[in-house]
């Protein structure tokens, strides 16, 4: 299936606290392609604001697959499967950044990182999303993306009814 | 010669554009083979078939009127190039001392940078021999940072 995976993990923008405790991030798991979404498939269009910010890419239409949301406390690495295919560990790291790892997940075999970015927690709560994508494997000239973002607490609080 | 061969010899044989060196190979076949010339016929009625269908452009203007235009656009563009290959050689005697001016100029805002401790906004948090990160893109407008996997 050909599913864009835009790893984009935005943290989230949230309201700057006494404590400064870190909040819940958004990871998306969205589909590029320029035709209409699959039939069956329970896809959401991408919201606007977003998918406007994805105009450098060529794709005309995104279609999220997947939402979740996690927080990234602990020592440990909070582990957010998207897929059976692909999944991202989110881990706070020392300097107010979130790291981001991209794992590719293969049945009978571990996860395998292909990539670790981090992103400051400053350009989160401005807004920024960070994203990974490639090519589909399943449908020609379609792409994955995985967007991570922090949207705002009241919204990271409560994640959207399916 | 096997079957492909043949079939494209064929083929540039009913387009007439097959070497004479071949032709009389092709011409024998033909004489010789029924199927083959049945394969000839229905080529050139494919050929002959298209011709006579195939969809004719017209420009509003008449023939010679749309070909003194595009002579004139030829003469135009000459003479631009003229005009631009005279002014390359002037450029060129400031490039000499410009370019290695903005190396570095370059190279002290690069300096500048770094020490200021500006912090980009997503980092490699550590690349290992697996990082698939074939491309990354940075958009400060959209405020999106995009990392293209192999």
């Amino acid at each position: 299936m050909g599913w864009c995976v835009v790893a984009a993990v935005a943290a989230m923008a949230l309201p700057i606290r006494a404590d400064d405790t870190v909040g819940k991030y958004r990871i998306q798991l969205v589909w590029g392609t320029d035709g209409p979404p699959s039939a069956g498939k329970d896809m959401k269009p991408l919201d606007a604001a977003a998918a406007s910010r994805l105009r450098q890419l060529r794709w005309t239409n995104y279609f999220v697959t997947k939402t979740e949301f996690s927080a990234a406390d602990g020592k440990e690495p909070r582990r957010v499967t998207l897929s059976d295919r692909c999944a991202v560990d989110l881990k706070e790291v020392d300097g107010g950044k979130l790291e981001v790892r991209m794992l590719s997940l293969k049945p009978g075999t571990e996860p395998r990182q292909v990539a670790n970015r981090s992103i400051g927690h400053d350009a989160l709560k401005k807004g920024e999303m960070l994203v990974y994508a490639g090519d589909s494997k399943d449908r020609w000239d379609d792409c994955w993306l995985v967007i991570v973002d922090a949207p705002a607490k009241t919204a990271a609080a409560t994640p959207p009814k399916p | 010669m096997n079957e492909k061969e043949w079939t494209l010899d064929l083929q540039a044989y009913v387009d007439g554009e097959l070497e004479p060196s071949r032709r009389a190979d092709v011409e024998r076949v033909l004489a010789g083979n029924a199927e083959a010339r049945e394969l000839a016929a229905a080529l050139r009625s494919l050929v002959e078939l298209v011709r006579a269908h195939e969809p004719l452009e017209r420009v509003p203007e008449t023939r010679e009127f749309y070909w003194s235009q595009i002579q004139r656009r030829i003469e135009q563009e000459a003479a631009l190039d003229a005009r631009r290959a005279d002014g390359a050689t002037r450029a060129a005697g400031w490039l000499r001392w410009l370019v290695p001016a903005l190396g570095v100029a370059a190279v002290v805002v690069f300096v500048s940078l770094n020490r200021s401790g500006s912090n980009p906004v997503v980092e490699v948090a550590s690349a290992t021999m697996d990082d698939a990160v074939g491309m990354t893109f940075r958009s400060d407008t959209d405020g999106v940072t995009v990392h293209w996997l192999r």
